[in-house]
């Protein structure tokens, strides 16, 4: 038993090191370093190497070593693989939020967000066939609705396999994210609420992956997360298609369907990944989903619109804006503009810092209030 | 090979099952109320229930208008002397409910509370 | 000073005398009549095989010529390398380092150096060049959302307000900018609208779409990161704004505050082609509210 105990890892799911907005150092797409071809969890070896060359910076590194120097350590614990077949990954986020900070009701608290492994079995060439295990520490919600009884606080994040016919073409299953829209790393996104591909939304189910010059894309059935109760499994499916354009964007679409016994949703959506050179770079998406309820025969749109820009003024430094709006009720003429400017910084590979202001305002007639604030201050560890 | 079996089962097997969509059956449920409950206390106990119960819980039993009086929650007809209304918007320090890590309420189930209570 | 000691070492001392320019152009003259007078043959049949592109044999030209023709190079190096301004390519003395850069190249005449000293002096005029500013117009668009305090005055007490108007700003921005850095000033005519409610509970005050007009204008500083032309910096915004706020019934007065507000803030800018995308998060200095605006423009 115990030499099997140290495949038991849990994984930090592919908010570690790689990010959409890297298509401003021309990926296009997320199959250049990561598994799973929509980008989110583990990264693969090339992946390693291009987080330790190409987006942190060099600063605790001596000057001796070179990139290849950097590209070799960039493995587990430091190490290049002696085998092509398995490789793990171990990932801590903690951060510290405060909510109104410097105003009369601030208030502070500590979170540690993850703190999880993975483990990845691949064979063939090319890696043509992996098997993905990522299991680890996700902390109680938050916002919690009455009714809902108490979470622990482990999960499996993803499980899967998944075989490519071709370089182009591959077929996953079991349990991943849904494949819709970008997959920005931020969790509490409306564009990723509000189709409900959060950070827990993983899905068991079945997804086809293609890739050629121009076009890549995915169509995903699946049947809900079977660790979860059956009536409350979000059945459907979902596809994403992206088109590369001057041969440095890409424009996608996406269209989500899925049910349980209590309600339906339906999403669709545009968005745009666009290089700026450099590592720097735009991504937007715009997008409504359509809820039905079942019990009441409701019917509530809601639109979503993400605008950000990721901007690199040198290695390892990254300078963004979060600009978002949200319209929970089409109906309502009450809206939300969230807009949230940070930087992240890589001051070598496996170390992230990041700082966040968010600054919510509320808009709506006969409606005028002060927006709310929080600063979120962010380690992210990894090997 | 059960060995391996026993090991997959155990990677695969989550504890923590929360998403979008746990609060579903609670949020969305078929609720049942006393005869005569008019719509719009039925619409506004759906959205309190949804907005409010995980703090008070203590209101889940309050299915009439005249159980929302007692409470001293509701004043029909002035909406600027029932606490349910006024606390949800513009409210000076410790401001608006819900509070702390709870979203705000969107205007439309706004509206709805007033079409209940009255202006 | 680097650059002058690099091409020390590039070009050895044998080649050096470091006196004035009119010394190194006596040089060059004396050096170029020297060829004229001594290898005047070989001289052109070299420019000849260069101009039809033939095959030139470099054992075919004495070691005295290319030397004469490498002394010729490094003093055009010594000149061109203290320029303070960037000549372009098409100058007397920049040409002329070009075309004894190519002789030496078919002569293969220490063809190592030579090329280090061409990077060199093209590095240079390029650094030159990128140091530069430029001035530079735009025109744009902004979608602006700024909110204020206000304090309503009453009988029974003072009661704090926040008006949030939003609406546009199209204006005009003038930078000086190189290949680094931007500096600039902008304005644009506030055209907004919005309002303000109070807390029911202590009275009931509302005003919508009211008219809130003024000029914002900044001034800030730029940083390139990328060869798109993408910027990040900082700007230093103020709005004079004028909104005329009702007040309400019961002897109740709105107390506005000043007009004139001063920010301090963050932008981004991302062009295609001569149009632009941009963003601005600005705090005010004296108060707790922002000013966000996202806009489109047209850089001339």
């Amino acid at each position: 038993m115990n030499k099997f105990l140290f495949l038991f890892f849990i994984i930090l799911p592919g908010l570690a090191w790689s990010y959409p907005n890297y298509i401003g150092h021309s990926y296009t797409s997320c199959l250049n370093c990561h598994y799973n071809p929509f980008g989110n969890g583990p990264v693969n070896d090339y992946g390693r190497a291009v987080s330790a060359t190409l987006i942190s910076a060099r600063w605790l590194y001596p000057k001796t070593w070179t990139e290849e120097d950097l590209a070799e350590k960039s493995g587990f614990l430091f190490r290049k693989p002696k085998q092509d077949w398995f490789r793990t990954q171990v990932n801590y986020r903690r951060f510290r939020l405060t909510r109104n900070p410097g105003g009369k009701n601030q208030t502070e608290l500590w979170i540690t967000m993850q703190a999880d492994a993975r483990a990845i079995l691949k064979f063939g060439e090319n890696d043509r066939f992996i098997a993905v295990f990522n299991h680890g520490y996700a902390p109680a919600p938050m916002s919690k609705v009455s009714g809902v009884p108490d979470e622990d606080t482990w999960r499996s994040r993803e499980h899967y396999v998944g075989y490519k016919f071709t370089p182009k073409f591959g077929v996953y299953a079991g349990l991943m994210d849904k494949v819709y829209g970008v997959r920005v790393v931020e969790h509490i996104a409306f564009s990723r609420t509000f189709p409900q591909v959060a950070q827990n939304d993983q899905t068991h189910g079945v997804m086809a992956h293609f890739l050629n010059e121009n076009w890549e894309g995915g169509v995903h059935g699946f049947v809900g997360n079977l660790a979860q109760k059956e009536d409350l499994r979000m059945k459907g499916g979902s596809t994403m298609i992206e088109r590369t354009v001057g041969g440095i964007h890409r424009l996608g679409f996406s269209y989500l369907n899925s049910s349980n016994l209590y309600n339906s949703l339906q999403s669709y959506a545009v968005h745009a990944r666009l290089n700026l050179k450099e590592g720097s770079s735009v991504i937007a998406e715009v997008g409504q989903t359509s809820k039905n309820i079942t019990a009441t025969k409701e019917k509530i749109d809601s639109r979503y619109g993400l605008l950000q820009t990721y901007l690199r003024p040198t290695r390892g430094v990254y300078v963004f804006n979060n600009i978002e709006y949200a319209k929970a009720d089409l109906t309502d003429d009450n809206y939300i503009v969230r807009w949230g400017p940070g930087v992240q910084i890589f001051p070598a590979q496996r170390i992230e810092f990041r700082g966040d202001i968010y600054n919510t305002r509320v808009f709506g007639p006969e409606t005028s209030v002060p927006d709310s604030w929080t600063l979120l201050l962010q380690t992210h560890l990894w090997l | 090979m059960k060995l391996l079996g026993l090991v997959f089962i155990l990677l695969i097997a989550s504890c923590q099952d929360y998403n979008s969509n746990s609060a579903d059956e609670s949020r969305y449920e078929e609720i049942s109320f006393p005869p005569g409950a008019s719509a719009e206390l039925q619409a506004s106990y759906r959205i309190i229930k949804d907005r409010c119960f995980v703090c008070h819980s203590e209101w889940s039993s309050y299915k009439t208008d005249q159980q929302w009086v007692d409470a001293g929650l509701v004043d029909f007809g002035q909406a600027s002397n029932s606490s349910l209304i006024y606390r949800l918007k513009n409210f000076s320090p410790p401001g608006d409910m819900p509070t702390g890590a709870y979203p705000t309420m969107p205007n439309s189930e706004y509206q709805k509370l007033l079409d209940w209570v009255g202006p | 000073m680097k650059k002058i000691l690099l091409l020390f070492i590039l070009i050895g001392t044998s080649f050096l005398s470091w006196g004035n320019d009119t010394n190194i152009v006596v040089e060059i003259k004396k050096n170029q009549k020297i060829i004229q007078t001594n290898f005047l043959k070989e001289e052109i049949k070299l420019k000849k095989l260069i101009k039809e592109s033939e095959t030139i044999d470099p054992e075919e030209f004495p070691v005295e010529y290319k030397k004469l023709n490498f002394k010729i190079f490094a003093s055009l190096s010594k000149i061109l390398v203290k320029s303070k301004t960037a000549v372009p390519e098409s100058s007397p003395q920049r040409k002329l380092f070009l075309i004894y850069r190519e002789k030496l190249s078919n002569l293969e005449y220490e063809e190592s150096k030579v090329e280090k000293v061409y990077d060199l002096i093209q590095n240079h005029f390029k650094n030159l060049e990128d140091k530069k500013y430029i001035g530079t117009f735009r025109l744009f668009v902004d979608y602006v959302s700024w909110q204020y305090n206000a304090v309503l005055k009453g009988p029974l007490g003072e009661y704090d307000l926040v008006v949030t108007n939003k609406g546009i700003c199209p204006g005009l921005s003038y930078s000086q900018e190189n290949k680094f850095f931007t500096f600039f000033a902008d304005a644009c005519y506030l055209f907004t609208s919005g309002g303000v409610s109070s807390d029911p509970s202590q009275v009931t005050y509302i005003q919508d779409n009211v008219l809130a007009t003024g000029i914002k204008t900044s001034i800030g500083l730029g940083y390139f990161v990328s060869s798109s032309r993408s910027e990040i910096g900082l700007k230093l915004p103020i709005i004079y704004a004028i909104q005329n706020l009702e007040n309400p019934p019961g002897g109740y007065e709105v107390q506005e505050g000043n007009d004139l507000l001063t920010m301090i803030g963050v932008y981004s800018r991302w062009p295609i082609g001569s149009y632009f995308f941009q963003t601005e998060f600005s705090k005010y200095l004296t108060q707790d509210q922002l000013l966000w605006s996202l806009g489109f423009g047209y850089k001339f």
